[in-house]
Formats: C-alpha cells, structure tokens, sequence
C-alpha cells in the first residue's frame, strides 16, 4: 500500500470539521497506519501480512469519528477559536464532505452503485435524447429572422375534406393586391432541373418562387444579387440562384461564376447570386431557385390548385389579425366566383407549424414516455437508496447522537442523491449521444429538421437540470425515512425494519408497476396498430419490384409524341434486361407522396355545383397494372393502339365503378376527368383494384387512369417487376435510359418493398420507441418488485423459520411471499389500468384499426405485467421456501 | 477489567508524563506507550489521537507540523505551560487512586 493518506480518506466518515483540520487529522492517522506497515515488514512480514496489520490498527472507524468528534468539540479550550467560516463556506466544505464520504460509501458497494447508476443513466439519458430531437425540431425557431411573423397560406374546402389544400393561382394574386397584414407575399412550387454538365446528368432540386419571396422569407444571396422585377418578366425568367452546396460543386465556390451560363434541363440559365450555406425551406434541401414568370391567363385560373403561398406579417399584426382579414378576402372570393370558388377558405397558419406539426404530436408522446420511464427509474433507485439507509441506520443513529442535527444528516443524504443522479445523469449524456445518432440515422425521413439536431447548450443544461431534480425526487424517501426516525429507538431496535419504511417500499413498487402498465398499454395499442397497418394490403404487388423517376426536358422533347414515343422505347429496352418481365410508366407512383386529384363527371350525370366528386389520377402506359400486380377486373388494360388519334379512352378502379354506377357495368359508359383539356368525356373500358394512394390505412377512394400516350407528361416514374432482386438493377436500369437519352438522369430509385416500408415509417418510428421504452419501464419496474421482495424475505427470514417449525408448508410459504408480491403488483395494476384508460386517448391519432380502449390489449399487458411480476416474486419466493428453520432461528 | 474512564484517565498522564520532557510526535507516543506499560496497557491508537486531540482542545498540549529535512512532516506534541501546571496535580490525583486500589486490593487479599 503506497497512500495511506487515500486508505484514511476512503474509510473516515467526515468530521464535520474544517476543511484543513480534517486533512490534518487524516495526515496524522496515515502516518500512524505507515508506521505500523513499515515496522510489520521490517520484521519480516510479507506486503500483505503488514497491510492487515496496518488495516487492524483502527478496527472501528464510525467509532474512531465519533470520538474525534467529540474530542474537538471539548468545550473549553486554551485557543482562541479560528475565525469563524461564513455559513455559505462552511455549507460548501460541508458538502463536499459529504460527497466524498457519499463515494466513499458507493466505493465500498460497487455493484450497488453500478445499478443505481445504470438505471439512472438509462432513465437520464432516454429523457436527454428525446429532449434533443425535441429540442431541434419543435423548440428551436426557424432559421429566419423574426420567424414568428412568417405564416403560410393555402386553401382549403371543407366540404371536400380538404384541410389543407393547394393554393390557385389566381387566389394567389386576388390576396396579394387586397391583404393589408403583410409585408410581403409570394407564391413558390417545387420544381426539378436535369443538370447535365456533371460527369453523369443527375436531377438537381429547385424551387420557382415568384417576386419577393427572399424578401418575404428575410434571406440575401452570399454572393451576386437576389431576384429583382425584370426577372419575372416571361422571357428573362431564365436566371438561378445557386444553393451554396452547388456553387461548391460545381464552380468550386468560383466568385466568376455569377454572370455564367449554366444547362439547366437543356435550357441555359444565367446565374445571378449564391444563397447563404445551409439554407433550406419547408424541410427540403434545394439545390438551385428560379424565379417563377407566371403566364398572364393565370390570373384568371382558379379551379387548379397547385401553389404555396408564404407571407411575412406586419410587425404589430397578429396572427388572429391576419387570419381575419385573410378569412374575409376568401369569402368575397368565394362570393365573387361562385362556380369555381365556392366552398373553398383561405387558412393563415405558422410556418413553423407546417414545418414541424406533423412531428409534435408524436414528439411529446415520446417525450411523456421517457418522463414515465425517468420516474420509474427514480422508484428504483429511491428504492434502493431506502434499503440501504435502513441498512445504515445505526450509523445514521449513531452520527446522529454524536451531535450531527437532523438538517446536516439530510443534507448528507441529499448530497449522496445528488451525487449518484449526476454522475447517472454524465452517463446518461453519452447515452443519449450514441442514442440520437442511432435514432437520426433510422428515421431520418421521420423527423423535419434532423440535420439539426444536435448537442447544443440547451441540451446540456436539461440534462443537468433533470439530473439534479431527479437526485432530489429518489433522494426525498430516504431523507424523509432519516428526518423521522426515531434515533434512540433505532439504537435499541438493532436496525430492523421499521413496517412504515416497509410500506413506503411497497407502494413506491405499486407506482412504479402503475406506470409501467400504462406505457406498456399504450406501445401496446401501437404495436397492434402497426401490425394491423402492416397486414394492409396496398393494393399491388411489392416484391421485386423497382420504381425510379424521369423527367423530360421540353426542349427536346417538346410534343406529344416525342414524348410517348420516348416511353414507348426505354420500356422496350428494359424489357430485353435480363429477369425484367415488365415494365411501365405512371404519373404519379402511390406511396410516393406525389398526387394528382381531379373533379369527375359521369356522363348524363351532371354535378351539383359544389360538389364535384373527385377521383385520384395517373397517366399510364400499356402494362402497368401487369407490372404492378393491380388486378383487372372488367374490360381490358390499354394498349398500343390508344393513342392521340385513336378515341380517348379510361379505366376506373372497383370504388368507382360501385359508387358512381351503382349496379350497372361501367365499361362501355363515358367518364369526364377534370385534367384540363376541354370537357372530353372519355369511354371507360376497364376495370381495376384499387391501390392506397396516401398511406396504407386509408380508406378506398375513387381512382382513374388515362393512357399516357394521349396525355403525355414531361415527369414521369418508371415501374419494372423482375424475376431478380430488384436492388442489382439500377446500374442496368441506367444504362438502358442513356441508351435512350444520354442527356437524361434517373433520379429516385426505390424498390416496392422500400416504398411500403417508408410509408410507415413514421408508425414504426413511434411503435419502436415507445415499444422500447415500454420494454424498459417493465423491466425496471420488476427490478423494483424483485428488489423489495427480496429483501421482505430477508427481513422475514426468522419468521418464516418460525412458521415451518410450526408446521408451514413450503406451499404456504410460496404463497405468502408471491401473494404479498402480487399484492403490491395487484394495486399497480388496477391504478395503472385507471390512469390508461384515461390516457390512451391521447394517442387515438396514432391508432388505426383499434381503438384506444381495447379491451384485449388492456388485458393482454396486464396478464403480460403480471406473469413477469410473478416470476420476479418467484425466486424470493424459493429463497423463503428452503430456509432451515433451525439455522433462521439463529439468523439474528 | 478497568473501567473506560480509568483507562482514560492514565492514558492522559501518560501522554502528559511522555511529553514533559520533550515534544514528540503521535506514532512515536503510541509506541511509547505500548513499551513502557510492557503491553499491560493495550492501548488503542484508535483512542490515542481522539485523546490527543481533546487535549489540545483543553489547552494542556500543543501540536505543530515540523518539517525535518529528508522527511515528511511530523505533528509534535509539546506541553503548554498550562498542561505543564497540570501534570503534578493529575499525577496526585492517579497516585492516590492507585493507593486506594491497593489498599482495597490487600483488604480483599486477607
């Protein structure tokens, strides 16, 4: 042994004295015990033989304090006192006094200390993860100055069930010349541009924004300068600003490249200034904006809706204000236009919470879960900490009768608290980085703004805050149990449990098993949801099979037939790849979260004014149901020969056809798709399933179809089944469109199983984490319960003893420990199923095809909860049933 | 058996006596103590720094950190002017206790 000094240190109990005084002492007594080691191996004694020599000199520690203590508390004395420490000084030394010896304790128990702390790091650092995500995505304001005055609009129609719904341009224009809240306004549409001057063409991200949308949104270019008027003249729209990751990329950040030509889709785009790094809207990363020349006769559109407008309020104007004045022009619209605009509202909301409101919700679930499982976890650990302070009561007592006050033993006690939660709580840190990287990288389409989410100060300070309250919440029923206790009946007593502690213990297990029951409800309402989302069939097949997107440019392919003929020719080249047994193209791929929707009429069936139905739309060419395993029900698919000079022809899907020919065979019958090009009523001659569209549960909704090749479109996504794994094909799928076009880039690839599988990310994403935590909180919470049956075992040692001599079967003293278990497992539950059923309201969002009262999840977690309850009782319980009663007599 | 108090009582004029001609330092004390009563006085350290220490307090000795060269620091005892006035009238008071003891003693010897 090399420092006697630390070998005092670890073995004292503090004196309560001066900080100097106490090292001196310390200084003094390890020289004792070196002295007594060196002389021992002076003699001849081996290392170890002198160390227990020295160890033996202080047999009794508390007691050597005690009497210390004493000692320097003599009342008189020949010197005058050292000046005395103000009371904040002493409080400090005082508590870290008290955090040594707290260590010093947790030393001596390491194992003791390693669960505390690891439950503590788990509960600590759930609750920091969550608060990290939370923290990027719902607290942290928009990159923008004063994003508070930033709202979006957009139309909405009610009677449709439509919430939220794009914006027509000439609403657009009818609010900009009449609204009086804003400073500014602008519309702007996503967009994508087929650059080619890399080394492969690849599809950039842009977005069109029409005039003073950066001033609205309050962003100035880097470098060169914003959007000025000339540049929403049609003809001299064709300038960019570069994302400041382009300008890198291509022009390795170049100051020469503003005035430069660069090829966008074929077309020569002249670059007038660089946006700041990481500039991003809506959650979507762009890579280049264009200003966005609407064509005068759009002023006049007002059926098609396909724009999102952003405005920036007056200072001064609130939102309230702003949505009065917005709500009022779209009833003069509405008013003004009623064939085309009846029905239909103007909603003014926070851009923030479009950004983020689809998020929160689940957010704070989670975030309320973790706070459960924190309080669990405190339970435990309070739990743990009451054992040992009965434990510790004689030298509780003892410090106690030596003058220690009740005040400076719950201090001690706190400082111990404090010490276990912080350290749990610097574990739980670490925790909670690896965590978010882990939750960022599964989910990174789940969360809006996930390239921020990062450690900040924030984060540091919660977790620092939490700890510190979470230290004093588990650290209260020890402190409690010590303010109480009666000290000089301790000391008689011998350290026996008092039965008031004992209940303590039992109805902290009760809590914890009520809160476990209720996250355990509520993942398990979640888990239910999702497997019954999942067993949804989308209406297509989704094994080998893989979707990738093109888009046309008009300059090379600026009609109609170019483009068909286009199609026509790379499915053809697809269908020679080796496996690939078909192939086709459609507008919009469901599960893609791209749509298209339009008003429909059946022929000698007009509309009521208003009340237009409306049905999906998809353009498709010949073979698409083939390729996507929709399932033909009547009629024929299209073919070759359904062209642009051959009668205009469509297929509906089974919803369609029942509900809006009821009882009749729609095929034959004639059909008028609001797509824009006249009122042609188009022959129904097929048709088919239907396919979910938005997501998985969604109910089954009218769907048309028309032949691609008589309403080509420039952007189309490219489906292809294959008898192989459809992840080998993308380089042989690339290959084949340059055979086509070398100019054009494939963008998107996806396989069907990663489309359905992204569709519901968002439910795994919840289920999962809440399944976890839920996983957690069980397991705590039966810890908990092992724990204070364990130790009710131990404490009833000799009473059990007794029973058995007295006849008791090991039967009956199974029974008397499990159902005193259950007992306490028993209150849990029925508390834990109150509070569910009031909770799982709140999750009736998530839930689909269960309701948040079902009865068979509520039962199926309880029974769950009880059988593991029941097991942790169990081994207690074979512990109580094999004592020699004999040797339990002599237990004391 | 003696009694607590008694033991503590002739450690103090122990510590008293082996201070009145030089001041030594605790390990060296303990040592002494345990030769000099030939190990019929078990002496615990444990007992001997809280004695020292309420000594102190009681303003009869005095200890100060002296530092020797090559060595570590020692804390010497030394005797105050006030222990050195004390020391006779504590030994008075032992040598007649111990007197009584005897006197008992023989009483209960014959």
């Amino acid at each position: 042994m090399s420092d006697w000094k630390k070998y005092v240190r670890n073995h004292l109990p503090p004196l309560g004295l001066s900080g100097p005084r106490e090292a001196e002492i310390i200084e003094e007594l390890a020289q004792q015990l070196e002295g007594a080691y060196s002389e021992a191996l002076a003699r001849g004694s081996t290392e170890a033989e002198a160390e227990a020599r020295a160890a033996a000199v202080i047999p009794d520690w508390t007691a050597l304090a005690a009497e210390i203590r004493r000692a320097e508390r003599a009342g008189f004395t020949g010197r005058p006192e050292p000046a005395r420490e103000s009371a904040a000084r002493r409080l400090t030394t005082e508590f870290w006094q008290d955090v040594r010896y707290g260590a010093r304790l947790l030393a001596r128990t390491p194992g003791f200390a390693a669960v505390i702390l690891l439950t503590l790091a788990l509960g600590i650092g759930a609750n920091s993860m969550m608060f990290t995500v939370v923290n990027a995505v719902l607290l942290r304001p928009l990159p923008y100055p004063h994003p508070e005055q930033l709202v979006l609009l957009r139309d909405f129609n009610h009677d449709k069930g439509f919430d939220s719904f794009s914006v027509a341009p000439g609403n657009f224009l009818d609010w900009r010349a009449q609204s009086r809240s804003f400073t500014g306004m602008a519309a702007f549409g996503g967009a994508s541009f087929n650059y080619t001057g890399g080394p492969f063409p690849e599809r950039i991200a842009a977005m069109r924004v029409t005039e003073g949308f950066f001033e609205a949104l309050g962003v100035q270019p880097v470098a060169g300068r914003s959007f000025q008027s000339s540049d929403f003249q049609q003809g001299q729209d064709h300038v960019v600003l570069l994302s400041y990751g382009l300008w890198q990329k291509i022009f390795q950040g170049d100051p020469q490249a503003l005035g430069r030509n660069i090829q966008l889709s074929d077309e020569p785009y002249t670059v007038v200034g660089v946006m700041p790094p990481g500039l991003r809207f809506i959650s979507r990363e762009q890579d280049v904006w264009a200003p966005w020349a609407f064509p005068p006769a759009w002023s006049q559109v007002r059926g098609a809706h396909f724009l999102s407008v952003l405005a920036r309020r007056k200072p001064g104007v609130t939102l309230e204000q702003a949505r009065a004045e917005m709500a009022g022009i779209g009833q003069r619209l509405a008013a003004q236009y009623p064939d085309v605009n009846r029905g239909w509202g103007v909603r003014t909301d926070l851009l923030y919470e479009n950004v983020v409101g689809d998020a929160r919700p689940a957010l704070l679930l989670l975030l309320a879960a973790v706070a459960t499982l924190l309080l669990i976890a405190c339970g435990n650990v309070a739990n743990m900490l009451l054992a040992r302070t009965l434990e510790r009561r004689r030298e509780i007592a003892v410090r106690a009768s030596l003058g220690a006050g009740k005040w400076r033993l719950v201090r001690q006690m706190l400082a111990e608290s404090l010490l276990l939660s912080l350290t749990g709580g610097a574990l739980g840190l670490l925790l909670a980085v690896g965590g978010t990287r882990t939750l960022i990288s599964m989910a990174p389409q789940v969360l809006p703004r996930a390239d921020a989410i990062h450690l900040d100060p924030w984060v540091l300070g919660f977790t620092f805050a939490v700890a510190v309250l979470t230290g004093i919440v588990f650290g209260l029923a020890p402190m409690v149990t010590v303010a109480r206790q009666d000290l000089q009946q301790t000391l008689k007593e011998g350290g026996r449990t008092s039965s008031a502690s004992q209940r303590l213990r039992g109805a902290l297990v009760s809590a914890e098993v009520a809160l476990a029951l209720v996250l355990l409800v509520g993942a398990g309402l979640l888990i239910g949801s999702f497997a019954r989302l999942e067993a949804v069939a989308p209406g297509f097949r989704t094994e080998r099979a893989l979707a990738f997107d093109v888009s046309l440019p008009r300059t090379r392919y600026a009609d109609a037939p170019r483009k068909a003929a286009f199609y026509e020719s790379l499915i053809e080249r697809l269908l020679t790849l080796p496996g690939v047994q078909s192939a086709a193209a459609v507008t919009t791929l469901p599960l893609s979260d791209n749509d298209e929707s339009y008003t429909f009429e059946v022929e000698n069936k007009p509309n009521e004014p208003g009340k237009e139905p409306s049905a999906m739309y998809y353009d498709v060419t010949p073979g698409y149901f083939q390729t996507m395993g929709i399932p033909l029900l009547a009629g024929r698919d299209f073919s070759r020969t359904d062209a642009l000079d051959t009668p205009r022809v469509c297929i509906i899907n089974d919803v369609l056809a029942r509900e809006y020919f009821p009882g009749l065979d729609p095929v034959g019958r004639h059909l008028f798709l609001g797509a824009g090009q006249g009122r042609i009523f188009r022959e129904i001659v097929g048709v088919v399933g239907s396919v979910k569209h938005y997501w998985l549960g969604e109910k089954p909704q009218p769907q048309a179809y028309e032949p691609l090749a008589q309403v080509p479109d420039s952007g189309a996504t490219i489906v292809v089944r294959s008898t192989l794994d459809p992840g080998s094909l993308t380089a042989a799928v690339r290959g084949r469109v340059q055979a086509v076009d070398a100019q054009l880039p494939i963008a998107h690839v996806i396989t069907f199983d990663q489309l359905v599988a992204e569709s519901v990310s968002q439910p795994r994403f919840r289920t999962l984490l809440l399944g976890l935590f839920a996983a957690f909180a069980v397991a705590l919470a039966v810890a908990g319960l092992y724990g204070v049956m364990s130790y009710t075992v131990t404490q009833r040692t000799r009473e059990i003893g007794i029973r058995m001599v007295l006849g008791a079967q090991r039967k009956s003293v199974y029974q008397l420990v499990v159902g005193q278990g259950m007992i306490l497992v028993g209150m849990g539950v029925v508390v834990g199923l109150g509070s569910a059923l009031g909770l799982t309201r709140l999750l009736k969002r998530f839930l689909f095809g269960v309701e948040a009262t079902d009865l068979l999840t509520f039962i199926a977690v309880s029974a769950l909860l009880v059988v593991v309850a029941a097991c942790a009782c169990f081994f207690p319980a074979r512990r109580a049933s094999r004592v020699d009663p004999l040797e339990s007599l002599r237990y004391e | 058996m003696i009694p607590a108090e008694l033991k503590k009582g002739t450690a103090e004029v122990l510590i008293l006596s082996l201070l009145e001609d030089r001041p030594r330092h605790g390990y060296e004390l303990a040592k002494l103590i345990e030769r000099r009563s030939e190990g019929v006085l078990e002496f615990h350290v444990a007992s001997l720094y809280p004695m020292l220490y309420r000594l102190e307090r009681r303003g009869w000795i005095e200890g100060r950190w002296v530092e020797r060269a090559g060595q570590r620091r020692r804390r010497f005892y030394r005797l105050t002017p006030a222990g050195r006035k004390a020391l006779p009238e504590q030994r008075r008071g032992w040598r007649e206790f111990i007197r009584a003891i005897r006197r008992v003693a023989q009483v209960d010897h014959v």
